[in-house]
């Protein structure tokens, strides 16, 4: 039925179970798996504030710090995939709109559905539906498993 | 994975397909479907302006025709499934607003998935989600499969 499902996660619990569900789906359909996660970039981060200026970090450091944070979240969830004999790639991208990483994502991986949690980190825990779910929900071509 | 499939229709052919894409999967997953119809309460409509108003004298009429209306495509769809070798009930609910409607549902027939298009008639066709759908994503407490 599916041939190839992508999870976004951001490392939040509710993603990573979605993930696990994901899994779970792509073992029934016999279909492989994409885990993928999406990083603001630096420019993004140093304008919000969240590194100080102070702070003697070159950017490819900090690229590689959060590369590598992104890699152990993705590396779990190929791992626990792996168990379930099901066949796992990762991608991990840099970019400030998540959902338009996650949309061309599936589309360049030529992925046939979406499996993904209500809201990330950013999202309220109930009621609402999170940014950037919605905007996948809006822009996707491919059907979306949203959990919750 | 998923045992009782909710499949909320509205006649919409956006949300056949929806439909059909559940019953693939149930056939897979040998889970049972539940198709339902939410129809709108006369008053609603009313509100918005809908009927002509020499229709407001045969309220209860009006509701029966929809009700009947919805039990031929549940019915129609039913049968669809039954040929695939699934279990398909039908549930006709006449409530406002529809979102809520199949949220209960759900809730009270102890579905595990809800699989619906991403607008019914009501929607612009592209990047827009439909309100209805959005109420399900916001509401439901069990995973939704979006179709688009």
């Amino acid at each position: 039925m599916f041939n190839h499902v992508l999870v976004p996660v951001d490392g939040s619990d509710l993603s990573m179970s979605a993930a696990r569900h994901g899994i779970e789906l792509a073992k029934l359909c016999g279909a492989k798996l994409t885990s993928m996660m999406v990083s603001p970039t630096y420019r993004r981060h140093f304008e919000e504030g969240f590194v100080a200026p102070t702070v003697h970090v070159i950017r490819e450091r900090w690229e590689e710090e959060v590369t590598g944070r992104a890699q152990a979240v993705l590396d779990k969830i190929c791992v626990e995939a792996g168990r379930a004999g099901v066949q796992c790639n990762s991608v991990h991208v840099f970019g400030d709109a998540p959902y338009q990483a996650i949309i061309d994502t599936a589309q360049n991986k030529a992925c046939d559905v979406v499996v993904m949690g209500s809201h990330g980190y950013g999202g309220m825990k109930q009621f609402i539906l999170g940014s950037e779910t919605a905007r996948v929900l809006s822009h996707s071509k491919i059907p979306v498993v949203v959990y919750r | 994975m998923f045992k009782h499939i909710l499949v909320p229709l509205d006649g919409s052919g956006l949300s056949l397909k929806a439909g059909r894409r559940a019953i693939d999967l149930a056939k897979r997953e040998k889970s049972r479907l539940s198709a339902m119809m939410a129809c709108p309460t006369y008053q609603h409509l009313a509100d918005k302006g809908y009927p002509p108003p020499v229709l407001k004298a045969n309220r209860k009429g009006w509701e029966n025709d929809m009700a009947e209306r919805a039990r031929g495509i549940l019915e129609q769809f039913a049968a669809e499934a039954e040929q695939s070798g699934v279990t398909c009930a039908t549930v006709v609910v006449v409530d406002d607003p529809p979102h809520h409607a199949i949220v209960e549902t759900a809730r009270e027939n102890d579905c595990d998935l809800i699989v619906m298009g991403s607008h019914g008639h009501g929607g612009v066709k592209q990047f827009i989600l439909g309100s209805q759908t959005s109420g399900v994503l916001s509401h439901s407490k069990i995973p939704v499969l979006v179709y688009r």
